[in-house]
């Protein structure tokens, strides 16, 4: 009857601190979110792009991204769409933290050296300057062969016309493509890299199961030198049970 | 959960609470360990070992992945070993995931074996041998754990005054999901135990 009693104002007792905590836990705005969180970025041209994600892959909606310059100062903080993926001007040069935060107190960060201005020009410009025509089929191919003439005093000098600023030429457009690949590459690799691994899950029970054996063997040295003291734990265990 | 090491090394209040949280964890495992007798050792290791490979079973729960936590588990299991089992499994997991930090191991470790310490003092050594009491208490234990580790999370992280209200509507239905699942798979291990091993329930390490 007692006991019965007890396990009521128990049951009372669990459900007040229950509701007490779900309050507390509200007001807070935590959460639970028991898992990983990844962060990527990338330059492309003057503008710094990329993902906060999940360990396997799926973006982080709506996840906050805060850029610090080599000062540790804050220049920027951003919100990720949908799909986790952000975009911003940075407006200064150099190495740059990014620090991708879910409210649940995830976080990731990552470091990025980006180009100046004028490398990043120069090297988008450099593909534009020697295309010596605007698109001519014939001018095309004597560029492509390295041992014409044309071609030499296109690749040493500005000489060519300035015409093709506006429209991008192959050669621009390859590499172009050639950068979104590698973007996506880079991506695919810290992707699979954050993966969890069977191995890793393995190797991490072995480990604990191998600090319970040192547990163990502590334990063992301990009773043998308190000299047996304990010969029937069981007992002890219930004896002191029953003193609480 | 896992309070990451960013998010604490900003502030100086967030330094105070890596030191409490250190200074709690220590004292939580050195208390625990000198209780501990000999024959739960293996129980403390088979746990912290659920606890750290049950992080890596990624469950979708709507536009975000969870996995399960099991500290209420853990609490009615271990009582207040929960500590040294939990310390070691968030080191192996900050170790092969990277997740939580190193610099914030001490207060995870409080925000999540704390909890199941309450837990236990709530709802440990089940008493009544009723299905349906062994059963609730269980799914108790599973769901309170959960909350106050989330609770406590939230906590440290509105005092270091991080401004992060983007999420609040998704982060209450993951939240409320995640500690109902681990109510059910909590109060299933519970009534399981109670029918084929009942003295596992009664950790005597935190009476």
């Amino acid at each position: 009857m007692n006991q019965s009693r007890r396990c009521v104002l128990r049951r009372v007792c669990a459900a007040r601190a229950a509701a007490f905590f779900f309050a507390c836990a509200m007001l807070c705005n935590s959460t639970a979110y028991a898992h990983s969180l990844y962060i990527f970025a990338t330059q492309r041209g003057d503008q710094v792009e990329g993902k906060v994600y999940f360990r396997g892959g799926s973006g982080a909606a709506g996840a906050k991204v805060e850029v610090y310059d080599a000062d540790g100062a804050k220049r920027h903080e951003l919100t990720c769409d949908e799909e986790g993926r952000f975009r911003f001007q940075p407006g200064f040069s150099g190495k740059m933290r990014l620090v991708g935060i879910l409210e649940d107190g995830h976080a990731t960060e990552y470091e990025l050296e980006t180009m100046t201005a004028e490398t990043g020009d120069a090297a988008s410009e450099t593909p534009n300057r020697a295309a010596p025509g605007d698109g001519d089929p014939p001018n095309d191919s004597v560029r492509r062969d390295p041992q014409s003439g044309p071609a030499l005093t296109a690749e040493t000098g500005p000489t060519a016309t300035g015409e093709s600023i506006g429209e991008p030429s192959p050669l621009a457009a390859a590499i172009e493509r050639l950068r979104d690949e590698v973007i996506r590459l880079r991506e695919d690799i810290q992707t699979s890299r954050s993966r969890a691994e069977w191995r890793d899950v393995l190797g991490g029970i072995g480990y604990i199961f191998g600090l319970t054996g040192i547990a163990f063997y502590l334990s063992a040295r301990r009773r043998a030198s308190r000299g047996e003291a304990k010969n029937h734990p069981p007992a002890a265990e219930r004896a002191r049970g029953g003193a609480s | 959960m896992h309070l990451n090491d960013v998010v604490l090394s900003v502030s100086p209040t967030g330094l105070g609470i890596m030191a409490a949280g250190w200074l709690g964890a220590a004292a939580g495992v050195g208390w625990s360990l000198r209780r501990l007798d000999y024959e739960r050792i293996p129980l403390v290791g088979v746990m912290s070992a659920v606890f750290f490979a049950v992080s890596a079973v990624q469950i979708p729960l709507g536009p975000v992945a969870v996995h399960l936590v099991l500290n209420g588990l853990m609490g009615l299991l271990l009582g207040a070993a929960a500590f040294p089992a939990i310390m070691i499994a968030l080191l192996l997991q900050w170790l092969f995931f990277g997740e939580g930090g190193i610099t914030t191991l001490g207060i995870n470790t409080v925000n999540m074996a704390l909890p199941a310490v309450v837990v236990y003092r709530l709802f440990g050594g089940v008493r009544s041998a009723r299905p349906a009491a062994v059963w609730w208490s269980g799914f108790g234990a599973g769901f309170v754990s959960i909350v106050l580790s989330a609770a406590l999370t939230g906590l440290c992280i509105f005092a270091v005054g991080r401004n992060l209200q983007g999420l609040s509507v998704l982060v209450w239905i993951t939240d409320g999901g995640l500690a109902f699942g681990e109510g059910l798979v909590t109060a299933a291990a519970v009534a399981f135990l109670h029918q084929v091993r009942p003295e596992a329930l009664r950790p005597a390490a935190a009476s």
